[in-house]
C-alpha cells in the first residue's frame, strides 16, 4: 500500500489500513521507546499509546512528512514525557521519604536496564554507557539515541526532530565529545 | 593510560552491538481492545453555539464601551468657570495664586 493511499484509508478509519500501518511499523516504533526506557512491559505500553494517538490525531496530519517520521515523532515525545514524570515521581517518593511519610524511595527508573537486545557479555559496559547517555541534555541524547540505537541516519533524525542535518551532525558530534569526556572520567575514578 | 583508552572505545563500542528487540505479535489486538474501551468523546452540541453566544456579547460589551468613550469625547469639555458652576465652587476664591 502506497502512502497517500494509506493516509486517506487512515482518515476514513479503515481497520485494514490501521492494522496494516500497526504492523508495519510496531517493531520500530517498540524499539525506540525501549531504547529511551529500556524496560519491555513500559515500552510495549507506550508503543500502543503512540499508534492510539496516531489514530486519533490522523486528521490534523497533513502528510508533509513520512507516516514513519510522525510515528517516531510521537515516540520521542512519549518517551521524553514518560521518562520525565518518572523523574518526578522519584522526586517526590524521595521528599515523603525525607519527611517520613514514604518508609522507602520506590525504584522507580532504576539504573539496573532490561533491553533484551543487549548482549550478556555487553551488559556492563553497556548499562554503563545508558547512565552515561542519560546524563547527556535532552536534545543530544534524543539524536545520539536515535542514530546509535534505531539506526537512523542523520537525514532521518532531522526530520523527527524537525531541525537542520548539520545541527544533528552537531548534537551527534557533541554527545561523543562528551561521553567520551565522561567515561574517561569514570575509568580515571575507577583505577 | 592506553588502557583506558581501550576501555572507552569498549564501552563507546557496546551501544552499536545492542539488537532490535521484535515486538509483541500481539501488539495490533491490544491496542484495537485499548481503542475500544476509551470512552467516547461527549459531543454537545450546543456547546458551540454557546461559544459563539460568548464571542457576541464579548463583541457587544467592547463596541458599547468604544460608542460610549467616543459619545464622550465628542461632548465639549467644561470651562474652568462652568466647572466651578456646576460643582457649586463659583465663590471660593483661589488661595494659592502662582
Amino acid at each position: 500500500m502506497i502512502e497517500p493511499e494509506l493516509l486517506e484509508k487512515l482518515k476514513n478509519a479503515d481497520e485494514a489500513a490501521f492494522r496494516f500501518l500497526v504492523e508495519k511499523y510496531q517493531d520500530k516504533v517498540f524499539n525506540t521507546c525501549l531504547g529511551f526506557l529500556r524496560n519491555v512491559e513500559e515500552a510495549e505500553d507506550l508503543a500502543q499509546e503512540v499508534f492510539i494517538e496516531l489514530y486519533e490525531s490522523i486528521h490534523s496530519f497533513r502528510g508533509e512528512a513520512k507516516v514513519s517520521t510522525f510515528l517516531y515523532r510521537i515516540a520521542v515525545t512519549k518517551s521524553l514525557d514518560y521518562l520525565r514524570k518518572q523523574k518526578r515521581q522519584k522526586r517526590l517518593s524521595f521528599v515523603l521519604s525525607l519527611f517520613g511519610l514514604e518508609d522507602q524511595i520506590q525504584s522507580v527508573g532504576s539504573i539496573e536496564t532490561d533491553h533484551p537486545g543487549v548482549l550478556l557479555e555487553n551488559k556492563e559496559r553497556t548499562n554503563l554507557m545508558f547512565s552515561k547517555i542519560d546524563e547527556l541534555p535532552e536534545r543530544q541524547r534524543v539524536a545520539f539515541s536515535l542514530h546509535k540505537i534505531d539506526g537512523l541516519s542523520y537525514q532521518e533524525i532531522a526530520e523527527v526532530m524537525e531541525l537542520s542535518i548539520s545541527s544533528i551532525e552537531s548534537l551527534i558530534f557533541r554527545a561523543k565529545q562528551s561521553l567520551q569526556k565522561k567515561l574517561k572520567q569514570y575509568y580515571e575514578t575507577e583505577k | 593510560m592506553k588502557n583506558i583508552e581501550e576501555e572507552i572505545f569498549k564501552t563507546l563500542e557496546s551501544i552499536d552491538k545492542i539488537q532490535p528487540v521484535p515486538s509483541n505479535p500481539f501488539l495490533y489486538a491490544k491496542i484495537k481492545n485499548r481503542i475500544n474501551q476509551r470512552p467516547l468523546p461527549i459531543i454537545m452540541p450546543w456547546m458551540s453555539y454557546a461559544k459563539l453566544a460568548v464571542c457576541m456579547l464579548i463583541v457587544g460589551f467592547n463596541m458599547v464601551t468604544i460608542s460610549k468613550i467616543y459619545i464622550s469625547n465628542s461632548q465639549p469639555t467644561m470651562t474652568k468657570e462652568e466647572l466651578g458652576n456646576y460643582l457649586g465652587l463659583s465663590g471660593i476664591q483661589n488661595v494659592y495664586e502662582p
